[in-house]
Parts: C-alpha cells; sequence; structure tokens
C-alpha cells in the first residue's frame, strides 16, 4: 500500500490550505453562534430594532417608550444625524426615533411630533409608524381638561388579539437554532468544494508530473492497484476533512442536536462531499497546472456557493440565477437544508440529483483520462 | 531617473505577462463582481407592497380593513382558509376578531396590530369622534437601507490590496537568496533602492489599471453607480493601493520562506480582512462592529469600505480623515521595516 | 539477448524520430547509446520501455515483446531518468521508499533493500534531507537510488552525470560499473564520450533516427582510417612546407587548430618516426609535439561528418 501511504503523507505535508480555510470558518461559525437560540412553538410578535432619542422626558414620551419597549428591540444610538442614517442603511436599526423638546405641545396640537429615520420602502416602515400613530391618536383621544390619561391607554394597549399557529409544512422553519445549522453546513459545503480541489489537486498535480508518471507507468505497480490505492488516498482525506466539519457542528451547537433533523444534515453533506470529490477527480484529470486548480478551487467554490443559495437565501435569487445554478450539485444540497424533512422520501430527489452528478463528473473524467493516455 | 524608467518597463512587461497578475488582478474581481451582482440584483429593488389579509365576507370588521391603505383584503370561506394561507394571504381574521396563521414574521404582526386596534379602542372607551385618524404625528427622513451593496465596496476594497502580489515578486526579484535573477541584481551597480522604487511604481501603476477596469465593468457592464463623490474615493482607492504595495513588500522581506508560502499569507491576510469586512455578507460587519468595533476601525479594508460607502451613499465625510490617517500610518510603518529587513543584506546560503 | 529491437519505426507526424531502428543488447553488458542531440535516443529508449507507442517494428525485452501490461518483464527494468525526477514534498528515505513500494510489496524486504539503496548512492547522512535541500550531485544520486532501489536485471540510464560535481560523478560511474558487476545489464546514454570509454563495452552510435555503427571501442576506432594523430606546435612555418608534409607516408591529411598543426595518420608503423626526420630534413622548430589515439569523437566526426557535442 505504498502509494496510499505516501499520497496521505503528501497531502499532509499541504495541510496549510486546510488549516487556513479551516481555521477562518470556524473563527466565523462561532462568533456568528454567539447570539441566543429561540424555540417556537407559538406565534412570536416580530420585534424591530428601534433606536429612540428623548429630548423631551415627560411622562408623556417615557410613556410612549415605554409601549414600544414592550413591542420592539431597543437599540443604541446617537443623536448624529450621520450616525442615524447608517444605522438604518446597515440595518442595524429599523428606525430610529427623535422624540423633541416640545413634545407634549406638538401632540396636543395635532403636527409632526416625532421624527422618523426609516427606509420608506421595506415593510418594516408600516409597524413603526401605525405604533407610533396608533399610540398617539389614542392618547389625544384621551384628552380631557388639559391632561392625557395615560394610565388608561397603556391599560387599553394591554388588550391582545389571539393569533393560531395553523400546523403547517414548515413547523420549525423559523427556529433559531434551524438557521444556525442550516448556514453551518450551507457553508460547509462552500469550504469543502474549495479544500477538496486545492488540496487534493495540490497532491495530485505531483502524482501526474511528467516524469513521475513515466516512473510509475514503467514499474510493476498493476495499473489498476495503482489507482486503487490513490484513490482510496484522495478517499480517506476527503473523510477526514468532511468528518472535521461534522463534528465542528456538535462541538459548537452539540446539545440542540436533539432539536433539529441531524441526520439529515450528516447524510447531505456526505452525498454532497461524494459529488464534489468526484467532481476533483474530473479536475485532475483535466488538468495539472497548479495554476489553474488553484483558480478553480476559488473560482468553482465561491461561484457555486453564490448562485445556490449559500451566501444569500435562494428565495432572493432571480430565476435566471437559479436555472444556471441546477447545473451544480451544490443547489440541490442547499435545497435539502432549507427544507423540513419528515422522511427519507422528501430528500429523494435531492440525494439522487447529487449522485447524478457525481456520476456524470466521474465518467466525464475517465473519458478525459482515457484521451490523455492515448496521446 | 532613466534608469528607473527603464526598469519600469521592464518590470510592468514582466509582471503584466505573468499568467498569474492578468488572472487574479483582471479576471477574478470581475467574475466575483457578476457573482454579486447576480446575487443581490433580486433584492436591490425593492418595492412596498400591500399586506394580503382573509376575512369572511359576513364579518362586520371587514369593511374597516378595506378602509385601510396598505392591506389587500381578501374575502375567503372559513373551510379555504388553511389553503389559501399557504399563498394567498398572511393571515385570516375569523368573527371573534382571533388570527390564525400559519407562521410568525412582520405581515403578521401588522395584522395583529390592526385587529388589535379595534380591541384596544374597545378598552379605552372614548366616545369614537375622539379619535382622530387623520393625523399623522411623523416626521419622515427617509433613508435607505441597502445593506448588501457594501459587498461591492468591499470587493473593490479588496482588490485595491492586490498590489501585494506584485510588492512580494518585486522584493522577490532583488533578493540574491530568493532568486536567480536577485543575485544578478545585486552584482550589478545598480542600486537596490532604484529597482525597489520602480517595482513599486510599476505595481501601483498595474494594480490602479486594474482597479479601473473593475470600477468601469461595475459601472457600465452592470449599470450600478456607486461613486457619486470622486475626489474622497479616488484618494481611497489609490490608498488601499498604497498598503497592498507596502505589505506586499513588508511579506516579501520580513521572512524567508517559498514564494508560494508569501503568495498564500498574500490571499490570506486580505480575503480574511475582506471577509471581515462584509465582503461575503455584510451581516458579519455588523456583528463585528457590535461585539468588537475597534476590529472594524483598524481592519485597513474596512476602512476602506466604510468610507467608500458613506461619502458616497450616505454623503457623510466624518470619517474619510480618520481613515486615510491610520492607512498612511500603516504603509510607513510597513516601509520603514521593510527597509531595515532589506538594508545591506549578507546572505547566509544563496 | 536481453532486448532485441527490429526495424523500429516511429513518427511524430511528418518528422521521422526513429528510422528502421536495430538494436540488440546481450545479458551482462554496458551498452552506449551515443549520438546527438535530437537523433532519437530516448525515442528508442521511451518505446522499449513501452512508454511510446511505435508505428513499425518489434521490440523483445527478455525474450518477450514488451506492453503496458508486461509487470512480470517490468519489475526486472529499473530506469533513471535524464530529469531528476522525485517529489518534492518527500525526504530522500521517503522517495526510496516510495519508489521500492512500485515494485516490492514484502515490507521487510522493501526496508532491506532501500538502506541498501541509501548506502550505494552514499547519501547516509542526508535521509531527511529534503531535495531542494540538495546539491545537483546528490540530487542525481537520489534520481538513481530510486531507480535501482528494486535491483534490477536491466537499468535504462538516461544522462545521468550531467551538471554533476567530479566526486559525485566519479562516484556514479563506480557505481554503475558495480552493478555491472553484481549481474545487471546496463543501457547508458550519454554526451560525454571520455565515460562512454571508460564505462561501455559496446557502443550504438546513432543519427537521425538509426544506428549508424555498433561495436566495441576498438572495433569502432579500427573502422575509421585516422588511425593516429600527431600534434605539432611548430613556430614559423611556411605553407609550401604544409603542403610537402602531406606526402609523408600515410599521411592523410594536415589541419590546423589554433596555433597547432593535426597530421592525421592511417595505419603505418613509422609514422612519428617518419614525421620526425622530415622535420629534421626541413630545419623545422616546434615546441610541442605528442601523439594521440583517436577518440570517439574522430570516429563520429568521420562518420556523420558532425561534432558530438552539438
Amino acid at each position: 500500500m505504498t502509494v496510499f501511504k505516501y499520497f496521505i503523507r503528501i497531502a499532509l505535508r499541504n495541510k496549510g490550505v486546510i488549516l487556513s480555510y479551516t481555521i477562518i470558518f470556524f473563527i466565523f461559525a462561532i462568533m456568528n453562534g454567539s447570539g441566543t437560540i429561540q424555540r417556537q412553538t407559538n406565534f412570536m410578535e416580530t420585534r424591530l430594532d428601534i433606536g429612540i432619542i428623548d429630548n423631551c422626558n415627560s411622562e408623556l414620551s417615557n410613556s410612549l417608550k415605554d409601549y414600544l419597549g414592550k413591542k420592539n428591540n431597543i437599540v443604541d444610538t446617537m443623536l448624529d444625524e450621520e450616525y442615524i442614517k447608517e444605522q438604518i442603511f446597515l440595518e442595524v436599526a429599523d428606525a430610529v426615533i427623535i422624540i423633541p423638546e416640545d413634545f407634549g405641545e406638538k401632540v396636543i396640537n395635532k403636527e409632526n411630533s416625532i421624527k422618523l429615520y426609516n427606509d420608506d420602502r421595506k415593510v418594516e416602515s408600516l409597524q413603526i409608524q401605525n405604533q407610533i400613530n396608533k399610540f398617539l391618536t389614542f392618547v389625544n383621544a384621551t384628552y380631557e381638561n388639559g391632561e392625557f390619561n395615560l394610565v388608561d391607554v397603556e391599560s387599553a394597549l394591554d388588550e391582545k388579539a389571539k393569533v393560531e399557529l395553523v400546523e403547517s409544512n414548515n413547523v420549525s422553519s423559523n427556529d433559531g437554532i434551524t438557521m444556525w445549522f442550516k448556514y453551518y453546513f450551507n457553508f460547509t459545503s462552500y469550504v469543502i468544494m474549495a479544500i477538496y480541489i486545492s488540496a487534493i489537486g495540490l497532491v495530485m498535480t505531483d502524482f501526474k508530473d511528467e516524469y513521475i508518471q513515466s516512473r510509475t507507468k514503467i514499474s510493476s505497480k498493476k495499473f489498476l492497484q495503482f489507482n486503487k490505492e490513490m484513490y482510496l488516498g484522495q478517499l480517506v482525506i476527503a473523510s477526514m476533512i468532511t468528518t472535521i466539519f461534522i463534528l465542528g457542528s456538535i462541538a459548537l451547537k452539540g446539545k440542540y442536536i436533539g432539536e433539529v433533523n441531524f441526520g439529515k444534515y450528516v447524510l447531505n453533506i456526505v452525498v454532497f462531499s461524494f459529488s464534489a470529490l468526484c467532481l476533483t477527480f474530473l479536475i485532475n484529470n483535466v488538468t495539472r497546472n497548479k495554476f489553474v486548480i488553484n483558480a478553480l478551487s476559488t473560482v468553482l467554490s465561491l461561484g457555486t456557493s453564490f448562485i445556490s443559495g449559500v451566501m444569500v437565501p435562494q428565495q432572493y435569487l432571480s430565476e435566471k440565477v437559479l436555472t444556471i445554478a441546477k447545473f451544480f450539485p451544490t443547489y440541490y444540497f442547499v435545497r435539502i437544508n432549507e427544507m423540513t424533512v419528515n422522511s427519507f422520501s422528501d430528500m429523494r430527489f435531492g440525494i439522487s440529483m447529487q449522485l447524478l452528478f457525481a456520476v456524470v463528473f466521474l465518467l466525464m473524467g475517465l473519458y478525459f483520462s482515457k484521451t490523455a493516455q492515448k496521446a | 531617473m532613466k534608469n528607473i524608467f527603464r526598469n519600469c518597463i521592464y518590470q510592468g512587461k514582466n509582471l503584466f505577462r505573468d499568467a498569474g497578475f492578468s488572472f487574479w488582478s483582471l479576471i477574478y474581481p470581475l467574475i466575483m463582481a457578476v457573482f454579486f451582482y447576480i446575487t443581490i440584483s433580486g433584492v436591490m429593488n425593492l418595492e412596498l407592497e400591500n399586506i394580503n389579509v382573509g376575512i369572511d365576507s359576513e364579518n362586520p370588521i371587514s369593511y374597516i380593513l378595506e378602509e385601510i391603505e396598505f392591506l389587500n383584503v381578501h374575502k375567503v370561506h372559513e373551510d379555504e382558509v388553511f389553503k389559501k394561507l399557504d399563498d394567498e394571504i398572511d393571515a385570516f381574521i375569523d368573527d371573534d376578531l382571533n388570527i390564525k396563521v400559519k407562521e410568525s414574521g412582520i405581515n403578521q404582526t401588522i395584522i395583529k396590530e390592526v385587529v388589535e386596534q379595534i380591541r384596544q379602542m374597545k378598552k379605552l372607551n372614548r366616545p369614537f369622534d375622539k379619535y382622530d385618524f387623520s393625523v399623522d404625528y411623523i416626521l419622515g427622513r427617509n433613508q435607505k437601507a441597502n445593506s448588501l451593496v457594501i459587498v461591492f465596496y468591499s470587493l473593490i476594497a479588496m482588490v485595491s490590496t492586490y498590489g501585494v502580489f506584485a510588492g512580494i515578486e518585486v522584493v522577490n526579484l532583488i533578493q540574491a537568496n530568493l532568486s536567480n535573477i536577485g543575485a544578478r541584481i545585486n552584482i550589478t551597480p545598480l542600486k537596490k533602492s532604484k529597482f525597489l522604487l520602480s517595482g513599486v511604481i510599476v505595481a501601483l501603476l498595474l494594480n490602479l489599471f486594474a482597479n479601473s477596469i473593475l470600477l468601469i465593468f461595475i459601472k457600465y457592464v452592470l449599470k450600478l453607480n456607486l461613486f457619486s463623490e470622486i475626489k474622497y474615493s479616488a484618494i481611497l482607492i489609490i490608498m488601499g493601493n498604497l498598503f497592498g504595495v507596502a505589505l506586499g513588500v513588508f511579506i516579501g522581506s520580513s521572512n524567508k520562506k517559498s514564494d508560494s508560502v508569501k503568495i498564500i499569507m498574500a490571499i490570506t491576510i486580505t480575503l480574511f480582512l475582506s471577509f471581515a469586512s462584509g465582503m461575503m455578507n455584510p451581516q458579519i460587519k455588523v456583528m463585528i462592529d457590535e461585539k468588537a468595533p475597534i476590529l472594524g476601525k483598524i481592519n485597513p479594508i474596512s476602512i476602506i469600505t466604510n468610507n467608500l460607502y458613506r461619502i458616497n451613499l450616505l454623503n457623510s465625510t466624518k470619517s474619510v480623515g480618520e481613515g486615510i490617517l491610520i492607512l498612511s500610518l500603516y504603509c510607513v510603518a510597513l516601509i520603514f521595516t521593510s527597509y531595515i529587513f532589506l538594508r545591506g543584506k549578507n546572505y547566509d546560503s544563496i | 539477448m536481453v532486448i532485441k529491437v527490429n526495424n523500429l519505426v516511429k513518427r511524430y507526424k511528418e518528422l521521422i524520430a526513429l528510422d528502421h531502428f536495430n538494436m540488440e543488447v546481450k545479458e551482462g553488458e554496458i551498452l552506449g547509446l551515443l549520438g546527438p542531440n535530437g537523433c532519437g535516443k530516448t525515442t528508442a529508449v521511451n518505446c522499449i520501455l513501452s512508454l511510446l507507442s511505435f508505428d513499425k517494428g518489434e521490440i523483445e525485452v527478455f525474450g518477450e515483446k514488451m506492453t503496458p501490461n508486461t509487470y512480470n518483464i517490468k519489475r526486472q527494468i529499473g530506469l533513471v531518468p535524464q530529469e531528476v525526477s522525485v517529489f518534492n514534498n518527500l525526504n530522500v528515505k521517503e522517495n526510496i521508499d516510495y519508489f521500492c513500494g512500485l515494485y516490492v510489496d514484502d515490507k521487510n524486504v522493501r526496508k532491506q533493500y532501500v538502506e541498501e539503496a541509501i548506502e550505494f548512492v552514499g547519501l547516509k547522512d542526508y535521509v531527511k534531507f529534503y531535495p531542494k535541500k540538495l546539491s545537483g550531485g546528490l540530487k542525481r544520486r537520489l534520481n538513481i537510488a530510486c531507480g535501482i532501489v528494486h535491483k534490477p536485471k536491466l537499468i535504462f540510464l538516461d544522462e545521468p552525470t550531467v551538471a554533476v560535481d567530479a566526486q559525485s560523478r566519479n562516484f556514479i560511474l563506480n557505481g554503475i560499473k558495480k552493478l555491472n558487476e553484481e549481474g545487471s545489464t546496463i543501457i547508458y546514454t550519454t554526451h560525454y564520450l571520455e565515460e562512454a570509454e571508460m564505462l561501455c563495452n559496446r557502443i550504438i552510435i546513432m543519427d537521425k533516427g538509426r544506428s549508424l555503427v555498433s561495436g566495441t571501442i576498438e572495433e569502432l576506432k579500427s573502422m575509421i582510417t585516422t588511425s593516429e594523430k600527431i600534434v605539432v606546435g611548430f613556430l614559423d612555418i611556411e605553407d609550401e612546407v604544409i603542403e610537402n608534409m602531406k606526402s609523408i607516408p600515410h599521411v592523410i591529411d594536415v589541419e590546423r587548430e589554433g596555433e597547432d598543426y593535426i597530421i592525421k595518420f592511417e595505419n603505418g608503423i613509422n609514422n612519428l618516426a617518419n614525421l620526425l626526420d622530415f622535420i629534421k630534413a626541413n630545419n623545422l622548430t616546434y615546441t610541442k609535439l605528442h601523439s594521440q589515439l583517436p577518440s570517439l569523437n574522430d570516429v563520429f566526426l568521420e562518420l556523420t561528418g558532425k561534432e558530438l557535442r552539438d
């Protein structure tokens, strides 16, 4: 098993590439996962992120702030127009309101009382506008004898409508922890494709060097045996890499595994890895130029990830893009991660497509290796 | 002077013909720009749409709902509710003013608040004419939220630092222990500093050329207007170039590793800094700003990205001065340390 | 007959690389394959090794036709290619072990072979070194070790001493002699005539894809008419005298090379004595005079009209 042994050894000597990608990936995975995870079985009101600057500090303004604070998340902000605009631009805050000094007067006079920074095109603007206007309209409705009756307003606003979350197919699609796993494994597909092509590819350029190949060809190692050992080596390296990422997810969010369909993610990533490995096989039979392999590794991994919805969810991508994406296994991989799977048959289509790609890549690779031999 | 010029021409040809340069500096950014464009074009043209709500035709409040501008009222029968909730309506309101939904979301929340208002008015128990719904208490200041477009600025920032590869190459050429050419050059009467200078000039020019190609591509092919303020933008991009080349010279002169290792270092550093500035997903940048804002301030690619969108989209130049200052400090520090490394070296082994 | 090549023809589109090439190699001999650049040496070797396909002819190695699948024959063959072909990411010992493993499955046998190979090429002090850190001569030694570690009976060496320091070169040449003494048949391709003269039993001279002559060194030298050359450094000699010199018995030609004159004699007993008489008779003065036997270069020159060192 000499070939196998040395394939592994050379691969491990090239561990720089593998390590860089892996370390950067995990840094971001850890940073991403440090937020809170929510569970949802009941209807949850959407809370906006709102910044409030109160220049009045009266009973009225405090009451408004309490109300808004009950229904939304308050974020820190500064009385600096440029700063506020950037917060809106970056979507750090959905809205920022500034309460003027003469707030009370303005409300009584039914004038523009509050400055609101937001993006008019977004539906979030409706919510905040409704809330503010509702509150102030109620407040004015209680205006009697020169006073507002804020207590009544507060208690009225406590009235709630009952919302029933009807059984749907996407029971847990908004679940915080599901989202984390989904993003984690989606990004894993990007990293795996990049690492497979560049790391395994780099080792293969050594073996495919013209002169080393001569030595190989005249040796008494049987052709079949040689290739078997080499591909076993590739398989072992590939499995190691995929396993590291699977274990990574367990290490980071192990206690939540029971709440998500972990088996789905594992099966999906294993099938995808196989597909990516076959793609690597194809590439290695097309070129042995280190430079081309590096370029392909970056472009293919980034490209397919972008158009398949790894960076930006599939729902935001245009039809044209998705059509092109369907020519790559990543698309089907992401689809499975996005949907709720109750049994294997739900995944059947996506898994079969990925396996189909694997077979196609293999066949194309074999074709190219045969034509290379004839030359 | 003539020497420097001549050197520039030859080093220029050398670099330009290098396949690595042509691909990574010229073509790769264009490919990335196309990918970004494809993915975010769907989100960029946002429009406010009405919210769809279903209600039984007999329900007394249906006429109230129909008065509300942002609602589309659908007359739905009890039996159809389950099916219609899938795609046609966001929520269904029944006769007791209870709401049925299939998912939690902002549309559903808005509908909930509308329905609640009716109940709340009852609880408040004031005469109807006291409610004046025509008043708009809000003075609106609109600001487009478009965090995704940051990826473009981040890409431009990253590409402006791609002079790093040329920087590494120049040092490679003048170090006798790093390349054969280096050995040759060391024994000629040409002063190393002149060679280095011409190499740096060439690196800057070529990278600026590559950057311009990208900018032209974005403006005329992808038809995205990212720049409204040219002066400061140009300064920032030039600073980025200086930084990149300085970084390359530093990497090249600071260690004895092989060429490929240095290139990987350059790629890793620039990619990492770009990720952190939001190139792949703006959320990452937001997260860093939240959790460790100082990192965002010292990340040179973040400096360029942030200032680019601030001056072009938000019309704010407040952080430009600070940004340019920090970038200059980086350049000076890198060049100074490189100079110390490069001075009069006798080599342990060639 | 270890190798038999009959009428081998190989074409690259319009270019004929091998033109009815013939070759026979006996067991236990060291055969030198000589010829100018582009004459087809490496092509011939590659065809014999079944690395290249050929258009016409027959090749037999160890009595069998050689194909990519004749693994039992391959086991007996070793190749030391012209380019140093080793893994840059493996050190000396690992490289030798890897290539041995392509031939020998048994771990213990392999271990022994590897140690012996390292000893043989004198790289014991460098086992953990990576190829990048080795000098040209040491790299070549590694290259050789990788090619012969499995103790093959037939060894092809393609220009193994190019750009190698004198010490390594001597080492290598002695090593090859030892291999031959231990029973291997050697095919040796080279440009360096002194090496060929020193090492080889038989020589084949190739040009333009065919073998021009083959035979032992003596046989080759006797094929040409020039059997002796006398080099004289004359002071002040006139052209007329040079012309007269040509009528000394057995003189073929007189040539000028720089400051010296080379007088070529065909086979004859008193060539030097006759020349000395002539010099005395014409009152010529000379600063140097010595006799040379013709070299392979002369053989080659006569046969092809070209210098061997292209």
